[in-house]
This record gives structure tokens, C-alpha cells and sequence, in this order.
């Protein structure tokens, strides 16, 4: 049985224009010590996958119409918030893009994350004190018994990040949400955090949902990966696979528009035109059609689901594998890449 | 609120959130103007508080024509006499008719109130705009200058100039506007600072805009919302002042009727001839309430923050 | 921010300044009363010299004005009542702790009713009880004062005493004994004084607290499975409740106008109820005392909320 198995997740908001339909039926599974990638543009419904997971989504305006989410077996949309409340924190954690608004202000982050700590387990101030200096430690922040008292405006952006990290390990939880975790950060300060991360998910064998724009840091992090678009899954499977060799347009568009490091020059970025749907009126047919380079005429009547186009690589388009094949090699040709 | 309308202190969260607002117009191709009037309509008290609002002014205006006798007429037959069908709010102690007397009164209030809300306004606001867009000594002397007016206490100081002056409407008109602009006046000059660094009047500046012309084009269209609600909460705060002033016997003086000094005659009589106090007591109350809803129905609506 | 501070307490110096010169100048047009005195044909014209030289009224006016700031200043001496040949610092001093009870029971109210009611609007907004207390904080900002403690007097004294024929709460003055006579007299002025009080606490309240109700740390400590109210009353509380300093500064400046016309309405023996009382008089001295106290507290409570704004104020704070 897997850790966590999210079962045609729906997840909509009621507003004044109509149903926002935010995350439309999402599945996917997370093993234990496994590390989830999700992947999207925003507005893709990711962030509002991982709210989901924790029950943090308000409700109203948000309703869950249809969907599972299997946590160890439980269905978590059935728990009440009593029960969530218990899970929050404990089993999952989650930590949030923006380190500089994440941390109460008022309070010092020893305390904070010995909150975290006495909510869930029976301990004494000075037992949660000394865990919250350990995982201080193991975040690497330096002076952590003279650090623990400090508040948060006297931490730098990456030490922020660094305690809301120690904060969300500090009941050892057995997945960790992590919603664009770098994003706010500087270039340098990103790879030191991805980098703890990986060291202490060895550590913890925690297991690890990475929601993030960036294919860059999935590809360096994730087992398996989950790209969406417009609230759907338009492609899953082993992060080499969809990496190298994405069989959706949309998740190679994606790739072809991050700059390369190594090609500079060489290459010509393609960018995406357009912009993501609109949450409430779907347009017919597939999602991404409007703005897709390798659109048939079909592409607007027939709305693909996710199917398997190769072993444990699911992607969601009508084209075969051989006609995407060919459409990227045209395109790379059109741009002057040079066929690997 | 007894002292001085909206000190810009007071207001927790003033922050500027555009892009639900740039979201929303895009979802449906709605206009600005259109989305705050949308959201204003929504707002039913405020709409209702417009109407009435209309209704008072138009009454109070066309009082010497449709007021049934004369504010000082006296009527020795019916003294003191409850509402009936000759006197639709009673008689007071000299006989003259309440209804007369609580149009004429309105004149007074809902005029100092209208003058106040839209002079403090345009004072405060071309003050605002000036400081901001000329910055530096402009600026700080107008700071200074707001700072000053705001830190005196308001109320005392108009119950002893109103032992010296007495006030009649305009002069309290003109003595409250000099108290009032400051809160709009800081509220405008930070949208104006804000403004100022914005592309578009950059942009104005860099192809040879001339300074007034900026202003009065690109700067006045988009501080117009929080002029509106200023003025409202200025007019309303005016009336309340104004009326206690009048209740203090240092405001309107007798026998030019005003809610203020029409309560203070009545206040003897309050247990016996109820509705000498009743009707004025009643306007004033309705009056500003509907000033204060049409004003938060007005700020909400151009609020990009509220969420309907 | 000591240059600030610095800054701010030379510039309210000055206001207070250009108050005094207003405040005095003010009340001698107000009354003069040897104007008074010369027009009853009772009274000698020596007995009216005898009487300017007695009280310095003979002098030019800024040598009066002078003479007023160092006795003040120097010897905390506000002269003569011209009314009641007295210490005009002896009848302060017998003003002084009525207005205090008074304006202290109104802001203890306000501030623990206001504060809750606010608290409780946020977390249940637009609920039936948010839109009620929206509603009256509204109507209670649109009743004059006075026009609140006549209702107050009118059916919570007067009226009730007639229903039920027993004395509960009295229209005047402010009892002579006891904590139940006391309470008798003191809570109708106090209500009525404390109740747009009220409305301002809470609606700054609910919407101080809905300011953070957005932020980011309050979804981190839902995460980290505190319940509702641990988030509410701990996390979002605390936060909330810090703008809350500046507000009670510019409430109390509120409280002491409302006070002025609260007290002359219950004849509550006040020091409102005295300026007024001087007003009306002429009692040239006591009026400048009772005004310049209150322009010093003003001018005081400003100083502190600016401080306390640029204190608070996000933007200073964080750099």
C-alpha cells in the first residue's frame, strides 16, 4: 500500500463568476522515502493540490465534489478537522514559498517550532526546547542554543526558510509538502536549500511533494514526476523519462523554455504563447490546444485523459508517440537544435 | 468620532492589492468603473442611503416652498399641540409648527454637511496634491501644516471661538473645513506619492506634459475614490459637530432653526411634548447614517481588497 | 528613530505654543469682563480700576499673556476665578477626579467590549451577530453624544423609574457616597460616553484582526495542526492587538470632547462641566486652565499614537 494515494481529486471554489474548478480530477501516489514532483505554470492547480492534502483550503468558497485522498489507508476528505489536526504537523507537514511572511512575527522561532513540537507529543518546555535546538542544528543554523530565542526578523531569508524547514521536520512527519520552497530565495541561497533537503530526507526518509514551476529543481530532486495544467495531470512518470523525453506537448514546451547553461547560444528558447486557461470556462476539447505547438484539428473536439504511452509514462494528448516524435524533431529543427 | 472624522491612524490595513481586480476584469472584459458599480449596487443599505439621502436634500432645498407655514410663524391656538394632521410633527411652546422648523433646520445641517464634506475635500486635496507632486519644502510645510491642525482639540476649541463668533451656517461651514482637510489631505498625498513614481506620469513628464496638466489629467482621476469617501465621513462628522455645538447654544443661534438647537429647546420638555425632540433627534440620526452607509458602500466597492 | 522622537516632541512644543497664544486671546474675546462690569450702572468706575489692577487687567495684553505662561510654567498657577474668587488650581483640582473616573470607566468599557466584539466580527464575518454589530457601531457613529445620553436619560432614568417605581439611575451630578450611589450615577454618563467608543474599537478591531487573518503564518500554524483557537487567539491575536496602541492614544483624545458634552449633560461635576459652565459665565481663568489642560493632553496623546504608528508601521519596522 502506498503512503499516500490521491484518488480523481476535485477540488473547487465557488465565486461570484461561476465554479473554479482549481484541481479536476488529479490521482497520483506517493511511496514511503519517495519524492513526488509536481510541476506547473501558476494556476495549474498545484498549490491548491497540496492545500488539499492538509485540508487548509477555506471552506467555503472551497468544496471537494468527487475524489480521494488515502493517507495510510484513511480517506483524509472524510476526517474531521479534529482528526486533521492531528495529522497536520505530525504525519505531514508542509512548508510554504514565502519564508519571509511564513513565521509569526511575534514570536521567537524556538517557539514556535517547540509549538509545533507540543502539539503532538506529551513533552516538557525544555525537552521541546532542546528538539526544536536539534533541528535548528541539523538545518544548519550555526549557534542554534543562541539562535532558538531570536525572532524571525533577525534571520536572513535562507535561515527563515531553514527554521520553517527544522519547524515542519520537528515531529519527524512522514511527507513533507514542500510548495515552491525556493522560489523567494536567491539563486545561491536555492541550491543550498534543495540540497539540505535531499541530506535530510536521507536522513528522516521522509517522503517529499515538491510543488514548484521550476523543472530544474524536480529534475535534480524528484523520483517520478507530475506535470499539470489547468487543474488536470497532463503527464506522470519517472523524472528521466518525462525530463528527457516528454510525451505531452505542454511538458516539452515547458522544457524548451528554460534557458540551458551548457547550449547558451546555441539554442533558441520557445517560449509559450498564450496563457493558462481560465478556471471556469474550460475550452472545449484539450486544455492546452489553444496554445499548443503540434494542435490538430482534433485537439479541439476530443478531450484526451491520461494514458500510458509508455511503460509506467502516462501523458495526456491524441497524439500518438511516433507523431510527437516527429512534431519535436520538426520544431528542434525549426529552432537549430541539434538532434541528440 | 466625536472629534474629527477618519484620522488616517486609526485605519487598520490600508495596503493596495490590484491583482484580483486586473484578474477579475480580465475574466469578463469588465471596465474599472463598471466593477465598482457593480459591487456598489450590491451594497443595498448604501443604495437606500443614496435615495434617502436625495430625497432629504431636495426637501431641506425646497423647504420655504413646500413647508406648510413659516419657521418663526406662531399659531396661539395650537400650542404645544402632538402631531395631527394640521401639524404633522406637533407644535412647540410658541406655537409654531415642528415640521416647519425640522425642514428649515435640515437646510442648515445637510448644507454645512455637503459644504464641509466637498470643501474639506477640495482643500485637503489640492493641499495633498500640490505636497506630493512638488515634494521637498512644499511638502514638508504642508506635513507640517496637516500635522498642526490635527493635533488640536477640535471640539473645545470650537465651544469657546463659538462664545466669540456665533456661528451662523456659513462661517461654521468655512470653520470646519479649515479643521477637516487634514485626514483627506494625507490619505491623498500618499496616493499621490505613490503616483508620482508611477510609469504613466513618468511617462507623461518624459514627453513634455506640462506639471498641471499631469496633475489635473493623470493624478485627480485616481485619488477621485478616496476623495469620495472622505467626504462623506467629513460631512457626516460635520453635521454630528455642528449639532452639538447648536445643542450647547453655541452653534446656529435661535431663531434660525437647526436640529442642534431645536433638541436643546425641547430637552426640557422631553417627558411631556416628545416629539419636539423626537423629529429632529430622528433627522439628525438618519441623516448621517445614511452618509456613513452611502460611504462605506463606496469604499467598499472601490476597495480592490473586498471579496464579495 | 530618537531623532523622531525628538523631532516630534519640538514640533508638538510649538503647537502647543501658537494653542496657548489662541487659547488665550480666544477667551479674552469671549469675555471680557470688564465690558460687563462698565455696563451696569451700579458700579463705580474706581471699584472697575480697582478690580483690573486686582486681577493684572489693566495691563497691555501680551504683558497679560506673559504673566499668564510664568505663572503657569514657572509656579503651576492658572490666577484668580473672577466668578468664585478662588484658586482657579483649587477648583481644578476639585474637577480633576470626577472626569477621570469618568473617562477611565468609558475607556475600560470600550476597550473590553470593543475589543471582543471586534475579535468576534472577524473570525465569524458576515455572520448574523458581525452584521449586527457592523450595523449599530454604524448608528452609534451617527447619534451625537448628547443626543445619546438624553435617550439614556430619558428611558433609563426617567422612564424606568415611572415603570417600576423604583430610583435605578440617576439623570445629575455624581452621587455622594457609596460604591451602589456612585455606580447609580456614574453608569448612565459613562454608557453613553463609552458607546461610540465601542463602535470604534471593534470595527478597527475586526478590521485589524482580518488583516491577519490573511497573513501567511496563520496558514503555517494551521499546518502545524494548532487548533482554531490556538490560530486565532494566539497567533492572529497577538499580532492584531499591536496597531491597538495608536488607537487607544487617538480614543482617549475622542473620549475627553465626548467627556466635554457628556458631563454637561449629566452635570456631571467634571472638568467638562466646568469649561462650559466658564464659558457661559465668563470666567476668563478658569476657561484658559481647563482648555490648556486639555490642549497639553491632546497634543500629548497625538505625539504618543505617531509614535507608536511609526513604531508599528511595517515599513519602518523591517528595514
Amino acid at each position: 500500500m502506498a503512503l499516500l494515494e490521491v484518488k480523481n481529486l476535485k477540488t473547487h471554489f465557488k465565486t461570484p463568476d461561476g465554479i473554479v474548478k482549481a484541481v479536476d480530477g488529479v490521482s497520483f501516489t506517493v511511496d514511503e522515502g519517495e519524492t513526488l514532483g509536481i510541476v506547473g505554470e501558476s494556476g495549474s492547480g498545484k498549490s491548491v493540490t497540496a492545500m488539499s492534502l492538509m485540508q487548509l483550503n477555506p471552506v467555503p468558497p472551497c468544496f471537494y465534489p468527487e475524489g480521494e485522498i488515502l493517507f495510510e489507508g484513511r480517506n483524509l476528505l472524510e476526517a474531521s478537522e479534529r482528526e486533521m489536526q492531528k495529522i497536520r504537523g505530525d504525519d505531514m507537514a508542509m512548508i510554504f514559498q514565502d519564508p519571509m511572511t511564513s513565521l509569526n512575527p511575534v514570536f521567537t522561532v524556538g517557539d514556535q517550532i517547540m509549538e509545533a513540537v507540543r502539539v503532538h507529543q506529551k513533552v516538557s518546555k525544555k525537552e521541546a526546547r532542546d528538539k526544536a535546538i536539534e533541528v535548528l542544528r541539523d538545518v544548519g543554523i550555526a549557534n542554534p542554543e543562541k539562535r532558538v530565542d531570536e525572532y524571525p526578523h533577525q534571520y536572513s531569508g535562507g535561515m527563515r526558510q531553514r527554521a520553517m524547514i527544522a519547524m515542519a521536520l520537528s515531529c519527524n512527519p512522514k511527507i513533507l509538502l514542500a510548495d515552491e520552497p525556493t522560489t523567494a530565495l536567491d539563486v545561491t541561497i536555492q541550491a543550498q536549500i534543495l540540497e539540505l533537503m535531499v541530506g535530510l530526507q536521507e536522513k528522516y526518509g521522509t517522503a517529499i511533494i515538491m510543488i514548484t514551476h521550476d523543472l530544474g529543481v524536480v529534475a535534480q530532486l524528484a523520483d517520478k514526476i507530475m506535470v499539470m495544467y489547468g487543474g488536470r495531470a497532463v503527464e506522470t512518470g519517472p523524472t528521466d523519462d518525462v525530463f528527457y523525453d516528454p510525451l505531452m506537448p505542454y511538458s516539452w514546451s515547458l522544457i524548451r523554455s528554460i534557458p540551458r547553461l551548457d547550449k547558451a547560444g546555441e539554442v533558441r528558447l520557445l517560449p509559450i504563447k498564450g496563457s493558462p486557461p481560465s478556471l471556469i470556462f474550460l475550452p472545449k476539447g484539450c486544455n492546452f490546444a489553444p496554445r499548443c505547438p503540434f494542435v490538430k484539428d482534433e485537439c479541439h473536439e476530443i478531450d484526451p485523459g491520461l494514458e500510458e504511452k509508455r511503460p509506467g509514462h502516462r501523458a495526456a494528448c491524441i497524439l500518438s508517440v511516433e507523431e510527437i516524435e516527429e512534431n519535436k524533431h520538426r520544431i528542434d529543427a525549426e529552432l537549430g537544435v541539434e538532434q541528440a | 468620532m466625536v472629534d474629527r472624522p477618519g484620522d488616517s491612524r486609526g485605519e487598520a490595513g490600508t495596503a493596495v492589492a490590484e491583482a484580483p481586480e486586473a484578474f477579475e476584469a480580465q475574466v469578463k472584459g469588465r471596465t474599472q468603473r463598471e466593477i465598482i458599480w457593480r459591487r456598489f449596487k450590491k451594497h443595498k443599505l448604501a443604495m437606500v442611503s443614496g435615495f434617502v439621502l436625495v430625497i432629504l436634500y431636495v426637501s431641506a432645498l425646497a423647504a420655504p416652498v413646500i413647508s406648510p407655514y413659516g419657521f418663526a410663524e406662531q399659531n396661539f391656538t395650537a400650542i404645544n399641540s402632538p402631531p395631527s394632521a394640521e401639524h404633522w410633527m406637533g407644535t412647540d411652546r410658541l406655537g409654531r409648527d415642528a415640521f416647519t422648523r425640522v425642514l428649515h433646520g435640515g437646510q442648515v445641517s445637510l448644507l454645512v454637511g455637503l459644504g464641509v464634506g466637498v470643501g474639506s475635500t477640495i482643500v485637503g486635496t489640492a493641499i495633498a496634491i500640490s505636497a506630493g507632486y512638488y515634494g521637498r519644502y512644499v511638502d514638508t510645510g504642508a506635513m507640517g501644516l496637516t500635522d498642526f491642525v490635527l493635533a488640536l482639540p477640535a471640539l473645545p476649541l470650537l465651544i469657546v471661538a463659538g462664545s466669540v463668533f456665533r456661528f451662523s451656517p456659513p462661517i461654521i461651514t468655512l470653520v470646519l473645513i479649515l479643521l477637516f482637510w487634514p485626514p483627506i489631505c494625507r490619505l491623498v498625498r500618499g496616493q499621490v506619492l505613490s503616483l508620482r513614481e508611477s510609469e504613466f506620469v513618468q511617462a507623461a513628464q518624459a514627453v513634455g506634459v506640462p506639471n498641471w496638466k499631469i496633475m489635473v489629467r493623470h493624478l485627480l482621476p485616481n485619488v477621485i475614490g478616496v476623495m469620495v469617501v472622505q467626504a462623506t465621513l467629513a460631512a457626516g462628522t460635520a453635521i454630528l459637530l455642528e449639532s452639538i455645538l447648536s445643542f450647547l447654544g453655541l452653534g446656529i443661534q435661535p431663531p434660525t432653526p437647526s436640529w442642534g438647537n431645536m433638541l436643546e429647546n425641547a430637552r426640557t420638555a422631553m417627558t411631556n411634548q416628545w416629539w419636539l425632540a423626537f423629529f429632529p433627534a430622528l433627522m439628525i440620526v438618519i441623516t448621517v447614517l445614511c452618509i456613513n452607509f452611502l460611504g462605506d458602500g463606496l469604499r467598499d466597492a472601490m476597495d480592490p481588497k473586498s471579496v464579495e | 528613530m530618537i531623532a523622531y522622537v525628538i523631532r516630534r516632541l519640538i514640533f508638538s512644543l510649538f503647537v502647543l505654543f501658537v494653542l496657548s497664544i489662541a487659547i488665550f486671546l480666544l477667551v479674552q474675546l469671549a469675555a471680557d469682563p470688564l465690558t460687563e462690569l462698565r455696563q451696569n450702572p451700579q458700579i463705580r468706575g474706581a471699584d472697575i480700576d480697582r478690580l483690573a489692577a486686582l486681577y493684572g487687567l489693566d495691563q497691555p495684553m501680551y504683558v497679560q499673556y506673559l504673566i499668564w505662561m510664568r505663572d503657569m510654567l514657572f509656579y503651576g498657577d492658572f490666577g484668580l476665578s473672577f466668578r468664585q474668587n478662588i484658586d482657579v488650581t483649587t477648583i481644578i483640582g476639585r474637577r480633576v477626579w470626577p472626569t477621570v473616573q469618568l473617562i477611565g470607566s468609558a475607556m475600560i468599557l470600550s476597550i473590553a467590549i470593543g475589543i471582543p466584539l471586534g475579535v468576534y466580527s472577524a473570525i465569524k464575518k458576515y455572520s448574523a451577530l458581525d452584521k449586527t454589530v457592523t450595523f449599530l457601531a454604524f448608528v452609534f457613529f451617527s447619534i451625537p453624544v448628547f443626543l445619546l445620553g438624553l435617550v439614556f436619560q430619558l428611558i433609563f432614568a426617567i422612564k424606568l423609574a415611572e415603570w417600576t417605581g423604583v430610583r435605578v439611575f440617576y439623570v445629575s451630578g455624581m452621587g455622594s457616597g457609596g460604591l451602589v450611589d456612585w455606580l447609580q450615577h456614574i453608569t448612565l454618563p459613562a454608557l453613553t460616553l463609552a458607546l461610540i467608543s465601542i463602535a470604534v474599537y471593534s470595527r478597527f478591531q475586526r478590521s485589524s484582526m482580518l488583516d491577519v487573518l490573511a497573513a501567511d503564518y496563520l496558514r503555517t500554524a494551521r499546518a502545524k495542526g494548532l487548533n482554531q483557537r490556538s490560530v486565532y487567539l494566539k497567533h492572529a491575536l497577538r499580532n492584531a492587538l499591536i496597531p491597538i496602541v495608536t488607537l487607544v492614544a487617538l480614543d482617549l483624545i475622542s473620549l475627553i470632547a465626548g467627556a466635554v458634552v457628556t458631563e454637561t449633560v449629566f452635570a456631571w461635576p467634571g472638568l467638562g462641566f466646568q469649561l462650559l459652565n466658564s464659558v457661559y459665565n465668563g470666567d476668563y481663568n478658569v476657561s484658559r486652565a481647563i482648555l490648556m489642560i486639555i490642549a497639553v493632553i491632546t497634543v500629548f496623546l497625538n505625539l504618543v499614537a505617531d509614535i507608536a504608528y511609526s513604531l508599528v508601521d511595517p515599513r519602518v519596522s523591517y528595514s
